[in-house]
């Protein structure tokens, strides 16, 4: 060899040969679509099939002839869209608003409206319906100091408590096309002459429109097939979602179940391709993009802090009011102290707690391994088998949570599995882990488009195989991705009803379900207790995953100029 | 060296050709680098090179054709077992190991000893002139450190051939020139056979032994820088390298009849007369046929552009002598110095 270097030192050892890595993508992928195959694609297909099969097994539509002849159901129908509709206009005008606020105001106490938009994500989903009814309900707080009634029960009350949970969402997915705006469109516009009004109408608006189409389809999506809300304060306001929960829970009527379950898919099938279109239109947000710095304006920011109080502070309050009403000796009469609503009217006491935190840590675990080796094989595959395996991870997201539960019923109750799963963890975990799938692939996805090519090429030119590019490379850079998705699914499985509120059992409870039954047994201080229970351990775990985040992504951001 | 020794060292690609998605990127490539030697990559963007540089690494499969390393045909070896180097223009360290760690990376996967490890380091960082940044991590360096520390990486397992992709892209003017400098002396004295892509005329012509000229997925021309300047064989390299003008053949019929004695014998369209603008003189005259548009100052020269008989010609004049705009010239050009062009 060469004159220069000294190679007298050491040796070259041949480099150790390992399988062909084609096996090793093909043993990441079975795993995880198994996984979709048995707990999302057949639980749905025997759905849809008995909701198109008589009790005799026969072909008919007789189901939805029956829908479509029953005047209850009929009606039901018209308030889940009139409901939807009324939500998804407050959620989006105001989400859209409070959004704006973060980011093209100069308004204090930013910091306080992100922390109210949390709360509906890491409270169980009934903790803004409880609120109300504390605050508002016959026997809440300003009846009991004014003497004032509220009819509360039914439309009005079921609006509130949903816009409560679809504002935040629409705040998420408007604020990401805020954030990405870049600074020098302003500027350009400024230079140009453009009053800040035109600006808002040509810049703003326009980049945010495929944006707030795709909020508002998925707060109409998840509002109409939400039926904790319309269970707790829904009063005699029937909706399809109570319809449903009746029909399976109550009458054991799964093929009534099925045909309502097949409609509630048609408007997440919708929100589907509504938002893969957006997603295709809006583009990615360029690298580079500058910060907006918002020019002073008081007479903007009182308007915005106006809105965005009147948007936030009922969150804030009926969360606040729920904590406190969970210490009140006997709420609105005797407001003091007391631990006594801490002790549960519950045969198992604390334990669905317990088994939620199970459930949760499971779902998180195995959920994020089963993403991540999915996504990694993704990244080989190719053709035919590419779009399948696409298709199938982002399938649940048009599956709402009802839904899916229905189908583990359906599917696991009886059958080859039922052995296994029937009123195990084990499905608990599945239904929580697959109702999120989706969300959680994409994350992932985009996690490991962060990994840098050349950076494992170099690693593979170096000798590296495989099982080291994964580990040395693939791993270190989707560390940020692989916590947030763990968590995601951790908080997601704490506080979620919908889906499990069917598989639970006596035996086998769920911290959310329980809140639920306290509640409809009356006991809703007891209720109040067990919420403030969830939050505060999912509270914590929020604090350990932005911890855990900031930690992984210091890296990931300081070698951004490195590899 | 003797024969065997050097038939070892050489890399030889044959008859390449590679599609993606039915498009045909690289059409039969053929190149031979000689032991030692530095191959430079010369080409607008998407002409193929950087995919050329991947199929040799191992990195891609190619379509036809093979590529050997000392008559060893690498067909179906992955890149990990090619023992090559390859410098990326991203940098492309593992941003959580220190400058040490990075450059003992591919000793520590042969299973090399943390005492042959540490030492080869040592050699390298100080070969590299970064001895004093052992114990540094990545996003601590400035781009140039950074990418030394690559070249280092990539030298430490004595690699049978230098990959290098457009590896002083990144960096600041200066930088780019110093670090240019510090590779060519570095490869001259270690002799390893490397291969550069990049798009940057002056980098190829400094750095390179022999510059193969790349258009459209061809290999236009392969030849030394002078010949690749001096010398193009077609239209492509003459306009592509440096500044040229081209005068069809007609037209040198008509108004410069002295270049035709060199014409390869083809049809009327074929070839084309490259005329550098160093080798074209005018003079200030008043019944020049010649006319001044344009004088732009580029320190050292001043370029003149003329409209003669309808073709805008170049000419590099002293800058001190420039004439204006407007001004009539005649125009006189060096047989000697002019070349016949594939057209």
């Amino acid at each position: 060899m060469g004159s220069g270097v000294n190679t007298a030192t050491w040796s070259l050892a041949p480099v150790r040969r390992e399988g062909a890595w084609r096996a090793v993508f093909v043993a990441l992928a079975t795993l995880p679509l198994l996984g979709l195959l048995v707990f999302v694609a057949w639980p749905l297909a025997l759905i849809v099939l008995r909701s198109i099969t008589g009790d005799d097994h026969a072909w008919t539509f007789a189901r939805y002839a029956a829908l479509l002849g029953s005047p209850r159901i009929l009606q039901a129908g018209w308030h889940s869209l009139a409901m939807g509709a009324t939500v998804t206009a407050i959620s989006v005008s105001a989400g859209f608003a409070v959004a704006f606020a973060l980011h093209r105001s100069r308004l204090p106490g930013k910091a306080v409206m992100r922390f109210a938009l949390l709360l509906p994500i890491l409270s169980p989903s009934l903790v803004q319906a409880l609120g109300i009814i504390f605050l508002l309900g016959r026997a809440g707080l300003v009846h009991q100091v004014t003497g004032w009634n509220f009819d509360l029960y039914g439309f009005w009350g079921l609006v509130f408590a949903n816009a409560c949970y679809g504002l935040p969402q629409v705040v998420l997915i408007v604020s990401s096309s805020l954030a990405g705006t870049d600074r020098r469109y302003y500027d350009g516009a400024e230079v140009l002459g453009a009053s800040r009004w035109r600006q808002f109408l040509d810049i703003t608006l326009p980049q945010c429109r495929y944006a707030l189409v795709a909020a508002a389809f998925v707060v109409f999506t998840v509002t109409v097939t939400d039926f904790g809300n319309a269970i707790v304060i829904g009063g005699r306001y029937r909706v399809l979602a109570t319809e449903i929960y009746a029909a399976v829970a109550g009458q054991l009527d799964f093929g009534l179940g099925a045909a309502i379950g097949t409609v509630l898919l048609l408007p997440a099938v919708l929100s589907i391709a509504v938002e893969r279109m957006v997603a295709r239109r809006s583009g990615r947000v360029a690298d580079g993009a500058m910060v907006v710095q918002a020019p002073r304006n008081i007479a903007r920011d009182v308007g915005l802090g106006l809105v965005a109080f009147v948007a936030l502070a009922p969150i804030l309050a009926t969360t606040a009011i729920v904590v406190y009403a969970s210490f009140a000796r006997l709420w609105p009469y005797k407001l003091g102290v007391t631990l006594a609503n801490y002790h549960v009217n519950l045969a198992d006491g604390f334990a669905p707690i317990v088994t939620s935190l199970q459930v949760s840590l499971l779902a998180a675990l195995v959920g994020t391994a089963l993403l991540f080796s999915l996504a990694l094989a993704q990244r080989r595959m190719s053709g035919p088998l590419a779009a399948v395996s696409s298709f199938l991870a982002l399938l649940p997201a048009a599956v709402p949570g009802l839904v899916l539960g229905i189908g583990y019923l359906v599917a696991f109750n009886d059958g080859p599995l039922s052995g296994w799963l029937y009123g195990s963890i084990a499905i608990l975990v599945a239904c929580n882990f697959y109702h999120y799938h989706a969300q959680g692939y994409l994350a992932m996805v985009a996690g490991l488009r962060n990994v840098p090519a050349a950076l494992e090429e170099v690693a593979q030119c170096l000798g590296a195989g495989t099982a080291r590019r994964i580990g040395e490379v693939v791993l270190p850079y989707a560390a940020p991705t692989l916590a947030s998705v763990f968590f995601f699914l951790f908080m997601r499985s704490m506080v979620t009803l919908s889906g499990v509120v069917f598989l639970v059992t006596p035996a086998l409870n769920l911290a959310a379900v329980a809140v639920m039954q306290l509640d409809m047994n009356g006991s809703v201080s007891q209720a109040a207790a067990y919420a403030t229970c969830v939050m505060v351990v999912t509270g914590l775990a929020v604090a350990a995953m932005r911890l855990a985040a900031a930690r992984a992504s210091k890296m990931v951001k300081r070698s951004r100029h490195v590899a | 060296m003797d024969a065997v020794h050097a038939d070892a060292a050489k890399l030889s690609v044959d008859s390449l050709g590679k599609s993606f998605d039915g498009v045909a990127v690289l059409h039969d490539i053929s190149l031979q680098a000689q032991a030692g030697e530095f191959i430079c990559l010369l080409g607008p963007s998407g002409c193929g090179k950087t995919t050329l540089l991947r199929i040799i690494a191992g990195l891609e499969e190619p379509g036809t054709g093979t590529v050997r390393l000392g008559g060893r045909d690498l067909a179906g070896v992955p890149a990990r077992e090619r023992g090559f180097g390859i410098v990326f223009q991203s940098y492309s360290l593992f941003p959580y190991m220190t400058v040490a760690q990075n450059v003992g990376y591919g000793m520590r996967i042969r299973g090399a000893s943390g005492h042959a490890v540490s030492s080869r380091v040592d050699e390298l960082l100080g070969m590299t002139g970064m001895a004093g940044h052992a114990g540094r991590l990545p996003w601590q360096l400035s781009g140039g450190q950074q990418q030394r520390v690559a070249m280092a990486r990539a030298l430490a397992v004595n690699p049978a051939v230098l990959l290098l992709d457009e590896p002083f892209s990144a960096l600041d003017a200066r930088v780019r020139v110093q670090l240019r400098g510090e590779v060519h002396a570095l490869q001259r004295r270690l002799r390893i056979p490397t291969i550069m892509v990049t798009h940057d005329q002056e980098e190829a012509l400094v750095l390179a032994d022999r510059v193969a000229c790349m258009n459209e997925g061809r290999i236009e021309q392969v030849g030394t820088p002078r010949e690749i300047y001096a010398r193009p064989r077609t239209r492509f390299v003459a306009s592509f390298i440096g500044a040229a003008t081209l005068l069809d053949t007609t037209f040198v019929r008509e108004h410069a009849p002295a270049l035709l004695e060199d014409r390869p014998s083809g049809a009327e369209t074929a070839f084309e007369a490259c005329v550098r603008p160093e080798d074209v003189r005018l003079d200030v005259d008043p019944a020049g046929d010649a006319r001044v548009v344009d004088v732009q100052f580029l320190g050292s020269v001043a370029r003149v552009t003329a409209q003669w008989h309808g073709k805008s010609l170049l000419a590099d004049m002293h800058p001190s002598r420039t004439p204006a705009p407007g001004d009539a010239m005649s125009v006189w050009l060096d047989p000697s110095r002019s070349t016949w062009v594939a057209a």
